[in-house]
């Protein structure tokens, strides 16, 4: 992995994935809910919801892109975090975990 | 850059980006294209939900036809004139090509209407159109451009006409003329009972225009061409980054990290 060049940019798109990853995360589970709703119980509450859902997915990419250019990601690890959004839960998990790694890196070049 | 582009590497991912773009413009249009069927069932729905009204609240006799008009289901009471019924050909019905038999309705209030009364392929068993006063729902279409009318007779006893063509009916036809025509749905007479069209079959009015778009759908639509657009940036981007990449490698004096890259 390439070492990040931009420290202070890094961060920016760190905290702008874990936003994103926090609502897309949330927006899933209430996607969940729509759908058991929907085909289980034929409750049409929630069917606005899936439409924006989509868009905020697509915020989540663009996040997920713009902190993997930036920490020097694989497309193969850029491709794996984007689809995490799409499992509930998982999209939290990864947030932990990608946020534990680039704030160890982060440390780490900075101190230098 | 392009040297770049051309590596084995980003050559293959942009194959994988060709297949994305063109799966993803695929399913855009699919989803457009069902924007679009469910927009138009929406509409013929409204328009069949919504009330059967008056004839004369609708549009009056040489009145321009109305913009809303198109497959409002309207109501009116009267009588077919005894003659002037007209055959329309070709018209197609279930595969099936045929004739429409239009008759001069005249209404209680002194208008003509051109009423479709059915379809049939035998123009040789068209009856003479009923008598007597009945009240008639159809639903409204404005008039159709002219056609010429087909040169062989096919041994009809009524005149075969190209298209329900308003500026010809006119002159055969007694009375004040709408500016329109109903496609039958239900004639009722006297006592309530329907009038049977047989050995006419009812021709369904057609589905209305293009109006209306599921605006949900056509939003998935959008986004399937927003996410192939991101895939491309996203090749885009890393090709960028690996020629940096290689430039850097290629000349190891400091350069400020601003710049771009140009080729």
């Amino acid at each position: 992995m390439n070492e990040i060049r931009d420290p202070q940019a890094a961060h920016k798109a760190l905290t702008f994935f874990k936003v994103m990853a926090f609502i897309v995360g949330v927006g899933l589970l209430v996607l969940v809910t729509e759908m058991v709703l929907r085909y289980g119980f034929d409750n049409h509450a929630l069917d606005w919801w899936p439409q924006p859902h989509g868009f905020i997915y697509m915020l989540y990419l663009v996040a997920t892109a713009n902190l993997g250019f930036k920490v020097g990601w694989g497309l193969g690890k850029m491709v794996l975090v984007m689809l995490a959004g799409c499992v509930p839960f998982l999209s939290f998990v990864v947030e932990r975990t990608v946020a534990r790694e680039v704030e160890g890196r982060l440390e780490g070049s900075l101190a230098l | 850059m392009l040297r770049t582009a051309l590596k084995p590497r980003w050559l293959g991912l942009f194959a994988v980006l060709v297949a994305i773009l063109v799966s993803f413009t695929w399913l855009g249009l699919w989803q457009l294209d069902v924007a679009k069927s469910k927009g138009r069932a929406e509409a013929v729905e409204s328009a069949s939900a919504r009330p059967v009204v008056d004839l004369t609240t609708v549009v009056r006799p040489h009145e321009q036809f109305p913009e809303d008009g198109s497959g409002r289901r309207v109501r009116a009471t009267g009588s077919y004139a005894a003659d002037g019924q007209v055959l329309v050909t070709p018209r197609r019905l279930d595969g099936r090509t045929g004739y429409w038999v239009v008759a001069p309705f005249v209404t209680d209030t002194g208008g003509t209407l051109a009423v479709v009364r059915g379809f049939t392929t035998d123009p040789g068993a068209v009856l003479p159109p009923p008598g007597g006063a009945f009240t008639l729902v159809g639903s409204l279409a404005p008039g159709e451009s002219p056609a010429p009318a087909p040169a062989a007779s096919s041994g009809a006893a009524d005149p075969v006409l190209g298209s329900i063509d308003l500026a010809v009916l006119v002159n055969r036809w007694h009375g004040d003329l709408y500016n329109a025509f109903a496609f039958a749905l239900e004639e009722r007479g006297a006592g309530g009972a329907q009038l049977d069209p047989a050995p006419l079959e009812r021709v369904p009015p057609p589905a209305v225009g293009e109006a209306g778009l599921s605006w949900r759908n056509a939003a998935y639509a959008l986004q399937w061409w927003i996410f192939a657009a991101f895939a491309a940036y996203m090749w885009f981007r890393m090709v960028r980054d690996d020629a940096e990449h290689d430039r850097r490698e290629a000349e190891p004096v400091r350069v400020p990290a601003k710049e771009k890259s140009s080729t």
